[in-house]
């Protein structure tokens, strides 16, 4: 049952709004015009390479650093650039006349005038000319993405494959952040382009100039293997021409909304892309537009001859503007399309199969050891050739694996609580039933792990009687840790069981779907209370002295209701959190973050850290830092970010930003 | 033929069904040609209704006519007709110094100065809720007092006063019995289970352009002498017609042509033409394409036509809230203002029903962030209506939002309350049955059983 427009705040427990600590101070700080950045492109890079990124946003004006997350990725702002408003253009427009006039005017006397057209004059011409092909008014534009700055990016040859974060920090604080990609392949980049402007088109035309307006078909060539970089205006299609040889078994992956997760004033609120693969005549040899649940395609063909092949890349529904940026990983690349088992317990070895294209090795051995993320990305490499990342669970519980026959409950797989399966819904329409026994008023949780780990599986959760009297029903659970997931298709059940006894819990696929890569994780256990933090935005802007707002939310787990102690760890004396604690039952906290007396010209990094009793041990986790993102006009949802940084501007700042503009 | 079909079986009388039933064998090609001109705006027009009289429906009624104002997009409740100026900037943004009304303890928003003059005429409502979010359900909610979603396509108001008050029920205007100016929503079907027949008819062109193009009435760019000569020079060319001229069948085509061209060429034709309106009266509702809409509303309500719909684009103000309200505020405030004047001062707002809202209201709270850079988003939990005229009372304010205008305060208005209101001054009985196609006992507002909430008709102002 798809959900896919879910939103984070659509349950009506989140729209309980708690007590409001705001103090006037904070409000004012939250309505200063912070800078945005709506896309950066292009949106990856090489490592050891360097790169111009342009940086396309709103209030970037005086942008005096730009902060990349991770380590080896430095940049520096070198050129800012808005459209230059109506009276700007109109002087620069009439010292044009006056310049062209006096030409024509010392071209007819050329000998006895004194008013002699000078090369001064000649260069004067030309500059106004350019200043304004490059900014002219643009009453059409989108403002959010209407300013951009210039960086000079570059990638160390160390630097991490994978993702890093862009945020540009200006006299009015730091920015949102937005995905940049690292990565080892050589990188073909289109130029950066402008959304069509009727007013620059005018001022083409009265140059004498052809029009640059229109949906275009561009084409690029590049050799395998590669990146591409590209962006996609309002009607465009982009071919990307390259020669492969017979044999080939060739991936391109798209990188789109993994770059920008969520536009708030698209429907879809994505850049929603197809990828198709066509031969040198154009007959079409693969498609994709959703790659399974992901709106990213992928496509993998092994090619049937040496000759020309291109890719075509558009978004769905022809729309298009600055902010669709793509990146393509194409070539013979490894690609992970299944992995079996989804985890593994900690203190073992776990041996995981995986399938996909071009993998060095079908076999991967991960030693879970203790203190390993509940989640992991892993990946194969082949010659340098870095796979696409999947994830692998650990877990504390016992574990073990489906058998293939459970397919009723007379069949059914006996397990006994607290477990994790492993399986898979091998087969369309297939069903795995387990049995255990229960005693009555014992309270159990059925989680399924299956799509939060990339598995196509849409599970649905059954838990049924001796007598097949089923006592509980689930198709899709929120979880609202998953900013990223706009179709929550993971089950969840809590169940007190009513007797003593025989039950089972069968679990299937909701569209009636099935195959290896359906593959699950199901905890049945008692309930195991905890939590997580989510803080959002992640970056505060304060003037010094002054406070700035933040939002802390409780994602609270198999009915965990007690309160949350917060601190801020690692700040300067000075600072703190107005309040400190998150009530029992409450999910959402707004409270104030004090900033240090003194501004810096460095923003500061920041943990908040929560701690509660649970079964009377202490559990203490840090809050991942999240912005929160509109998708479509409506939904929203917090999407995770790298770290919290707090920027500390001097007193006047914000107001010398603010008469500036 | 089959675009003569498309338009309705419904809307064919037994001789024009029989008429299409014969012409379907000939090879047709100059008279498909006025087929399609003319039936295409006067088939619909001419044909004779169907079994209203089994329904019942109709009582005396003190409203002959209803012009609603459709806000296309959802205008912000809180810039218009109910001010929060205590909610402070981040709601209200510079709009702020709301104005007081002919009133006493009525105020509305700054930039409708004119519409304050004239508050003795209208009542607002400040507590209309739904709840939905999304233009069309909402569209669907307000304008057929029933949520979407069920297993029925509900007609609107338009629709429903065109079936109780238009053909069916005697009316035997050349103009259609629901006119939209100029452009169909599109967002819902009007009609619903009614069929085509009930559907709207749109003028399209620009009342504030020199020459009011009316779709199928008055052609662009063709004078009434050159229309003339085309139509001889068709019959001219008609050997069939020649060949049999006591034809019964192709008699009745020259009759509905005849009348298809009266529309065109006669006093149809001249009530689309604004030229013959004062100067001084066309300037004081606005030379803009609302303003003028509003004249010919009141032009239509002169001929008696029922139902009037001024589809009103642009409310939809996700950006750039302020800066819309500031350039399209006066320009309603003037074509609304002057439109209740005019009905008032010719006698005819007594008998006419004036009806303002949209599918919903506005974010209260302003988004000044990027990309909406003070904007406010859609909002169903609470929002404005106005309605004057047709027997509502004037000068009354009904329920409340609260402080910030989020919630319902007091007294929730839904749609069905409203609409049921309007039916039972234009004299259209809520609990009539409406013909289903499929027989089933359907009524023109929900009678239990369809689990709607509702929170009781206008009695206060009516």
């Amino acid at each position: 049952m798809s959900k896919r427009f879910q939103g984070i705040f659509a349950s009506a427990r989140w729209k309980n709004l708690l007590p409001v600590f705001l103090t006037g101070v904070a409000l004012q700080a939250a309505q200063q015009p912070t800078p945005h950045i709506g896309y950066v492109y292009p949106a990856g890079g090489r490592q050891g390479a360097s790169c111009e990124v342009v940086v396309g946003g709103q209030r970037l004006m005086d942008g005096s650093e730009a902060l990349v997350s991770g380590e080896g990725v430095s940049a520096r702002i070198v050129e800012y650039n808005r459209p230059m408003n109506q009276k700007e253009f109109n002087d620069l427009r009439e010292e044009l006349r006056g310049l062209q006039e006096k030409r024509r005017t010392a071209n007819r006397n050329s000998e006895q005038s004194t008013n002699r057209w000078t090369t001064v004059d000649e260069k004067k011409l030309a500059e106004i000319k350019a200043k304004i092909l490059k900014n002219a008014p643009n009453r059409d534009g989108n403002p959010a993405i209407a300013e951009n700055v210039i960086l000079l990016l570059t990638v160390a040859t160390n630097a991490e494959v994978g993702e890093h974060e862009i945020r540009i920090r200006t006299g009015n604080g730091l920015s949102n952040p937005v995905v940049f990609l690292v990565d080892n392949l050589p990188e073909f980049t289109a130029r950066a382009k402008k959304a069509a402007n009727p007013e620059l088109e005018r001022f083409r035309r009265f140059l004498g100039n052809e029009p640059t307006n229109g949906p275009t078909k561009t084409e690029m060539r590049i050799t395998l293997p590669a990146v591409v970089n590209g962006q996609i205006l309002a009607g465009e299609v982009e071919r990307i021409r390259f020669s492969a040889k017979k044999g080939q078994r060739v991936v391109a992956a798209v990188s789109a909304r993994k770059l920008i997760p969520y536009l708030a004033d698209a429907v879809p609120g994505w850049f929603q892309a197809t990828l198709a693969l066509c031969d040198g005549k154009g007959k079409q040899l693969a498609y994709d537009d959703d790659f399974r649940f992901d709106p990213d395609p992928v496509l993998c063909c092994e090619i049937p001859k040496d000759g020309e092949y291109f890719l075509e890349i558009k978004d769905a529904i022809y729309r298009g503007r600055e902010d669709f940026v793509y990146r393509i990983r194409v070539g013979e690349l490894p690609f992970i399309t299944g992995v079996f088992p989804l985890g593994g317990a900690v203190g073992t070895q776990t041996t995981v199969k995986l399938t996909g294209w071009n993998l060095p090795e079908s076999n991967l051995t991960i030693d879970v050891t203790n203190g390993l993320p509940p989640v992991l990305p892993i990946h194969v490499q082949d010659n340098g050739r870095v796979s696409n990342p999947v994830l692998f669970a650990t877990d504390t519980l016992p574990e073990c694996l489906e058998h293939g026959t459970n397919n009723s409950p007379a069949m059914a797989q006996s397990v006994t609580l607290p477990v994790i399966i492993n399986g898979s819904i091998g087969q369309p329409g297939d069903w795995d039933v387990f049995r255990f026994e229960g005693r009555a008023g014992q309270e159990i949780v059925a989680e399924v792990r299956a799509r939060r780990l990339g598995s196509p599986l849409d599970s649905v959760l059954k838990l049924i009687d001796v007598d097949g009297k089923p006592l509980a029903v689930n198709d899709d659970f929120e979880d609202k840790a998953c900013g990223l997931e706009t179709h929550h298709a993971d089950s969840y059940l809590r169940v007190t069981l009513p007797a003593d006894g025989t039950y089972y819990v069968c679990i299937g696929d909701t569209q009636c779907k099935g195959g290896d890569e359906y593959a699950y994780r199901l905890r049945l256990s008692a309930p195991r209370p905890d939590f997580e933090l989510r803080l959002a935005p992640s970056s505060v802007n304060a003037r010094a002295g002054a406070s700035a707002p933040l939002t802390i939310y409780a994602l609270r787990k198999d009915g965990f209701t007690n309160e949350i102690q917060l601190r801020l760890k690692g700040a300067l004396p000075a600072m703190a959190l107005s309040a400190t604690r998150i009530p029992a039952n409450q999910d959402e906290l707004k409270l104030n973050l004090q900033a240090p007396p003194r501004s810096s010209k460095e923003s500061m990094n920041l943990v908040i850290e929560g701690r509660a009793t649970i079964a009377g041990n202490e559990v203490v986790h840090d809050a991942v830092p999240a912005d929160e993102m509109m998708q479509a006009f409506f939904y929203k949802h917090l999407v995770p970010a790298k770290d919290l940084q707090l920027t500390v501007l001097g007193r006047g700042e914000f107001r010398k930003a603010a008469a500036k503009r | 033929m089959k675009t003569n079909h498309s338009l309705g079986e419904r809307s064919l009388n037994r001789d024009s069904a029989r008429i299409i039933s014969k012409l379907g064998t000939l090879p047709l090609s100059r008279r498909e040609a006025i087929g399609r001109c003319l039936f295409g705006t006067a088939g619909l027009l001419l044909a004779d209704g169907w079994g209203l009289r089994a329904f019942g429906g109709i009582r005396p009624a003190k409203a002959k006519s209803v012009i609603q104002i459709w806000m296309w997009g959802g205008p912000c409740h809180i810039d218009t007709f109910d001010p929060k100026p205590e909610a402070g900037y981040d709601f209200c943004g510079a709009l702020r110094s709301p104005v007081a009304t002919n009133v006493e303890g009525m105020m509305i928003g700054e930039l409708m100065p004119l519409l304050a003059k004239q508050a003795d005429k209208y009542s607002i409502i400040r507590s209309m809720t739904h709840g939905n979010f999304a233009h069309e359900t909402a569209s669907y909610w307000v304008q057929t007092g029933r949520a979407s979603g069920g297993r029925e396509v509900f007609p609107c108001a338009g629709a429903v006063t065109s079936l109780f008050k238009g053909y069916d029920a005697g009316y035997n205007g050349l103009i259609p019995p629901y006119i939209v100016l100029t452009e169909p929503q599109g967002r819902f079907s009007e009609a619903g289970f009614l069929g085509s027949r009930y559907k709207p008819f749109a003028t399209g062109g620009d009342p504030a352009a020199a020459k009011f193009n009316v779709e199928g009435i008055v052609a662009q760019g063709m004078s009434d002498q050159h229309q003339r000569a085309r139509r001889e020079l068709l019959h001219k060319l008609n050997t069939l017609g020649q060949s049999m001229p006591r034809d019964a069948s192709l008699k009745a085509l020259y009759e509905s042509e005849d009348q298809a061209y009266e529309l065109i060429l006669g006093d149809a034709g001249k009530l689309f033409d604004l030229s013959q309106e004062k100067d001084e009266l066309r300037d004081r509702y606005g030379r803009n394409t609302f303003g003028q809409s509003c004249l010919m509303a009141r032009r239509l309500v002169e001929q008696g036509v029922p139902y009037i719909t001024i589809n009103y684009k642009g409310w939809d103000t996700h950006k750039q809230h302020f800066e819309t309200m500031r350039r399209k505020l006066p320009e309603m405030d003037k074509g609304l203002a002057t439109l209740l004047q005019d009905l008032s001062e010719r006698g005819l707002l007594d008998s006419t029903i004036v009806w303002w809202s949209g599918e919903f209201g506005r974010t209260p709270k302003v988004q000044w962030e990027a990309p909406w850079n003070g904007g406010r988003n859609h909002w169903g939990k609470v929002f404005s209506a106005v309605v004057a005229g047709g027997g509502f009372k004037g000068g009354h304010i009904i329920g409340a939002s609260d402080a910030r205008g989020e919630e319902v305060k007091e007294r929730p208005v839904y749609p069905a309350d409203l609409i049921a209101s309007i039916y039972e001054l234009t004299g259209i009985d809520p609990e009539a049955k409406l013909p289903h196609p499929q027989g089933l006992d359907v009524r023109v507002m929900p009678v239990g059983g369809e689990n709607l909430k509702i929170g009781g008709r206008l009695t206060e102002i009516m």
